[in-house]
């Protein structure tokens, strides 16, 4: 393919969504998901032909289109222009193949649903979106992209608008992202105000050129641009939409808050690299706001009943691992972290849709059980991405959450580390709690119906991947790994080398202790989920009080006096009151135009002596 | 006694005479089958109008009448965007639902206003000015009180007939002065300081304040709510755009044609309207019910922000005024040809709240309108938030940033007005509305064409402006 056709990939699933959503009126459910799963699918394929080329190709095979000139002003020119690299080629494949799979699902998943059209359109606008964010070669393209997905995304939570906790849910998550976004624009004008210029590979040159603009205005784009990718990214404390979206369909959450729109906030990160290496003092503000939230939503998760909500936490919490890694400059381990995590959570939420939808639209895991022996296909395929997520030894997670701990204990010391890897238990801790729900025994009444073989495929599939995908993570123990040599970015070097041994040492202990505590969870879980004493799991280990003494209660304090206070009084009654003095500044001029002609025409006569009047005063002739 | 023969040059006003020809012909047409021939007929005399326009740009220009009337490419541009103008306005009447008692005439009037506008852009002087004038105001006098049945539209026209009138008188004392003032009624005869200022400068006010009428701008605006509510749609459009850019055209020349680099007596005129447009127009809008006369505020409030452009002179003002001409007349012929559209039969007018739930019944309809009403209210990703931000980013390079902070306030101020539009039409249910007829295919043509080109200018901006800069560059003023 030539270079200039990458605009083919966002074009493709952009025609699918103008295709059904101008014409599928007339069409069949059938035909409908024939074009967007098409659509997607022609698009992965050319995206595997423009890979094949880059790998047989030079090293620094880049394609780039500049499509057309958007605004010139000065010096600044912005152009909307597309690049693919290999940083955005590993992001391309995770949502065209994540992506065409998920629309694979969605097509048996979504049968019979009024709105069967409106959710393929939207999930094709989608990546289109998703597409035009990854490939934008500046920041004004990617934020096009970026506001894009934000929208469908609330399109897609709030997909069935008819249960009030959807449309909420898609109101805070839309609402929560403006935040973030609000950073995001105010990084972008700093940079262009600041370097001239937002285009990457420009930015690029100059910070390599050296140091011509102070390093805190450096430091204040990073950090404003960070405070975007914490919105998006959903990491402490703008968290908190993450857990409601999950009000979306299954393939909505699997698709977009699972497997690539959450994690755009990395890639703006990785994308922003040379930036960052440029201020050291922002690293360690993201590897805490990663640790903190890995932490955090690792324990949140332990404390849900609802399946959705633990995978929901769960996301909150890899993500927060991916922002570690990229703290410790790790930008290899970060994104590879979020090519695994986005094939291993993706195959979790589609199962979990599954038996889901095999229950009835049971959600709640208490109720489950023993479903091994009833869906032995979806268990398998669950199973597989729950112990990647553990990071069980040799699986993908364990390859690339292993480098993150490293990571994180070469460059901040053995306290991180613990804190790293108190969340890493944490996370066994929870996948015990949802494997629970396929072993022992049945705790749902009447069969729960199989799935067909266009829901099991694409599970099937994931869960291949997600046992191999550790592969590129290979070899272990180094930096230099197949999948950073691929990648082409170098990691910037830790504060102490220690030493090799110490490395193997710890990895060893970590799988030791994971596979500990997973295998007593299992019993502990088995034994508490008795009849007996439901209060045990009901309290969710009191992590729910906890949460609601740490965070909650003071939020909520704190939230009740700007909503008294700073809200009702300052901002509303601000802005009420500018309001009201508007209307009643436009009936008093709206009350000027009488209807009646001698009003009229005095105006008219006044206003020509008061032009007379200033033009000859400010002419200095009176 | 010297006598020299003037050089006429007639080839110079050939538009203007096919036009003519085209108008006196289409009077002639009556009935039914008559008006359509006679719209057809007037759209291909204003297109082949239009079809000159690219021979003649770019250094090409023609003089004609000893230097009366000057065809340069900044004129060039303000015709070509009052023949598209006129051309919308005349597929709006086409395809709207005004009247059918009336022939031909409708048409004719349309084309007369029309030369009367290529004479005032392109005259050199204030007589001409005048006369352009006066062939602009008398047809649209008519216009305005074409729907005989109508007490409202009868009201309005007398109302507009008096004031325009009176608008007139301003002028052409103003004319008297100048005259008085500096021997000449040529417009650059202000660049030397002339013998008695204060009463060349008198003189200008009020020509100014003549040629303000013809813009609404505050306080010569009283006309327009009235005019624009009474006369049918398609000429409201018409009378909402054409003139407008007509009297920018005459504006931008006589700021032009003063002393640079700063000629702050007149500027401050200027901001004084503008400020005052601004503030005036947005806040009246903001207790409209009926849409068009929620238009016709809100014209008075563009007219204000265009009026920055006229004070950011002879700096980057002049483009960002084209640009924003440019975009306007997509996004408010837009808007008008909606309500065309939507005009119930028996002639009531078009309330806002008729709106209601349109999104569910007429998607794109409802789509297109939201378009007009976002870009109205300058938000990305339409051309009006361009057209604003230029506007806005040339006044302040030329230091005139408190008119600009009015300018913003106001602009938050009118969010209210455009936005409730859309939100009307999107969140409102309008089960018990009345059912609305599809729009005349033409008629959905056009707003479908104006809808994309608002969009376009917001998405490519740089295209639409690359060729309004490159009419200013050769600084031939």
């Amino acid at each position: 393919m030539p270079p200039e056709s990458i605009w083919i990939l966002p074009a493709l699933p952009a025609l699918g969504a103008l295709a059904n959503g101008l014409l599928g009126a007339a069409w069949r459910d059938r035909t409908v998901a024939a074009v967007a799963v098409g659509a997607v699918g022609l698009a992965l394929a050319a995206a595997l032909a423009l890979m094949a080329e880059m790998l047989t190709g030079a090293d620094d095979r880049i394609f780039s289109v500049t499509l057309w000139r958007w605004l010139t002003d000065g010096t600044l020119r912005i152009e909307a222009g597309l690049v693919l690299d290999r940083l955005a080629m590993v992001m391309v494949m995770v949502v065209l193949f994540v992506g065409f799979l998920i629309h694979l699902y969605s097509v048996d998943y979504m049968r019979g649903d009024a709105g069967y059209r409106r959710f393929f359109v939207c999930l094709n606008l989608f990546v289109f979106f998703m597409l035009v964010l990854v490939l934008g070669d500046n920041l004004v393209v990617t934020f096009v992209g970026w506001e894009g997905v934000g929208l469908c995304s609330y399109l897609l939570i709030g997909f069935w608008y008819e249960k009030t906790p959807a449309s909420d849910a898609g109101r805070k998550a839309f609402i929560v992202n403006r935040i973030g976004d609000f950073g995001f624009l105010l990084g972008i004008l700093l940079a262009a105000v600041t370097f001239g210029t937002v285009h990457y590979g420009e930015l690029a040159r100059l910070l390599a050129a050296g140091p011509t603009v102070p390093g805190d205005v450096v430091a204040a784009v990073a950090l404003l641009l960070f405070m975007g990718a914490m919105g998006k990214s959903a990491q402490f404390p703008l968290h908190v939409w993450l857990p409601d979206a999950m009000e979306g369909p299954m393939p909505v959450s699997a698709l977009i808050h699972a497997a690539t729109m959450v994690n755009a906030g990395v890639y703006l990160m990785c994308r922003m690299a040379p930036l960052l290496e440029r201020a050291p003092a922002v690293l360690p503000v993201i590897a805490a706001v990663g640790l903190l939230t890995a932490l955090y939503a690792a324990l949140s998760a332990l404390g849900q009943r609802d399946i959705k909500r633990v995978l929901a936490y769960s996301t909150v919490s890899q993500i927060g691992y991916m922002f570690v890694a990229l703290g410790c400059g790790l930008w290899a381990a970060g994104m590879f972290h979020l090519l695994t995590h986005g094939i291993f959570k993706g195959l979790l939420f589609l199962a979990a849709g599954a038996v889901i939808h095999a229950l009835d639209g049971e959600q709640d895991l208490s109720r489950m059980g023993g479903l091994v022996k009833d869906l032995p296909a979806v268990s398998v395929t669950f199973i597989a991405g729950l112990l990647a997520l553990a990071g069980i030894f040799p699986l993908s997670g364990f390859v690339s959450k292993d480098a993150i701990l490293w990571g994180g204990f070469e460059h901040y010391g053995v306290f991180f580390w613990l804190a790293a890897f108190g969340g890493a238990l944490a996370t066994a801790l929870y996948s015990a709690k949802l494997l629970s729900a396929f072993l022992g025994p049945r705790r749902a009444d009447g069969r729960p119906h199989r799935p067909g073989p266009v829901i099991v495929a694409p599970l099937t599939v994931l869960a291949v991947f997600a046992l191999l995908a550790g592969i590129p993570g290979l070899p272990l123990f180094t930096r230099d790994t197949f999948f950073a040599r691929f990648l082409g970015m170098p990691a910037a070097a830790p504060a102490t080398a220690a030493s090799h041994s110490l490395e193997v040492a710890l990895t060893v202990l970590q799988s030791m202790a994971v596979l500990a505590v997973l295998a007593g969870a299992i019993r502990i879980f088995a034994r508490a989920r008795r009849p007996a004493d439901p209060a045990v799991l009901a309290s969710g280990f009191g992590i729910d009080r906890l949460n609601d003494w740490l965070f909650v209660r003071p939020l909520k304090a704190v939230a009740r006096f700007f909503a008294a206070v700073v809200d009702a009084r300052v901002i509303d009654g601000a802005v009420n009151g500018l309001g009201g003095l508007s209307m009643a500044l436009g009936r008093l001029t709206a009350g000027l135009q009488t209807g009646q002609l001698r009003h009229y025409a005095v105006s008219l006569i006044a206003g020509a002596f008061a032009l007379i009047a200033l033009t000859v005063f400010f002419a200095g002739g009176l | 006694m010297a006598f020299s023969i003037p050089d006429v040059n007639l080839a110079s006003l050939l538009p203007e005479i096919v036009l003519l020809a085209a108008a006196a012909g289409v009077l002639l047409f009556d009935g039914r089958a008559g008006r359509r021939r006679a719209a057809a007929v007037a759209a291909a005399a204003v297109a082949s109008s239009l079809a000159t326009i690219p021979f003649l740009f770019r250094g090409a220009g023609m003089t004609g009448f000893s230097g009366l009337i000057v065809k340069d490419d900044v004129t060039l541009v303000f015709l070509a965007l009052m023949d598209l103008a006129a051309l919308g306005a005349i597929v709006l009447a086409s395809g709207g639902a005004a009247d059918a008692e009336e022939g031909g005439e409708l048409y004719g009037l349309t084309l007369f206003a029309l030369i009367g506008m290529h004479l005032m852009a392109a005259s050199r002087d204030l007589l001409v000015l005048f006369l352009g004038m006066e062939t602009l105001a008398l047809p649209l006098y008519i216009l305005v009180g074409s729907r005989r049945a109508s007490r409202d539209g009868m009201e309005a026209a007398v109302k507009y007939f008096l004031l325009g009138s009176f608008a007139s008188a301003l002028f052409l004392l103003g004319l008297a002065l100048y005259y008085g003032a500096t021997g000449t009624a040529g417009l650059g005869a202000l660049s030397q300081t002339p013998a008695r200022p204060s009463l060349a400068f008198a003189g200008l006010a009020l020509v100014t304040a003549g040629v303000g009428f013809k813009i609404a701008a505050v306080p010569f605006h009283m006309w327009a709510p009235d005019a624009y509510e009474g006369a049918p749609v398609p000429v409201a459009a018409y009378i909402s755009v054409a003139p407008k850019v007509a009297a920018f055209a005459v504006l931008l020349r006589l700021g032009l044609s003063l002393p640079g680099p700063d000629p702050g007596f007149w500027t401050q005129a200027v901001l004084a309207m503008s400020a005052a447009s601004m503030i005036v127009g947005n806040l009246a809008a903001l207790r409209q019910s009926g849409f068009v006369r929620m238009l016709a505020y809100s014209g008075v409030a563009q007219a204000g922000y265009m009026l920055i452009g006229l004070a950011a002179l002879p700096a980057r003002g002049g483009e960002a005024l084209v640009f924003y001409l440019l975009v306007y007349l997509f996004m408010n012929l837009g808007a008008f040809a909606a309500a065309a559209a939507l005009e119930r039969r028996e002639g009531g007018r078009l309330q806002i709240e008729d709106l209601s739930g349109l999104a569910s019944r007429r998607p794109l309809f409802a789509f297109a309108l939201a378009v007009f009403m976002v870009s109205l209210a300058g938000l990305p990703p339409t051309g009006g938030f361009f057209a604003k931000f230029t506007l806005f980013k040339a006044g302040i390079d030329a230091g005139q940033l408190p008119v600009v902070l009015v300018a913003v306030v106001m602009t938050v101020v009118s969010l209210f007005y455009y936005l409730r539009v859309v939100a009307v039409l999107y969140m409102r249910d309008g089960a018990e509305r009345p059912e609305i007829r599809p729009a005349a295919p033409l008629l959905a043509c056009f707003i479908g064409a104006a809808a994309v080109l608002t969009l376009l200018a917001g998405v490519l901006p740089g295209e639409f402006i690359r060729e309004i800069l490159a009419a200013f560059a050769p600084a031939a003023l």
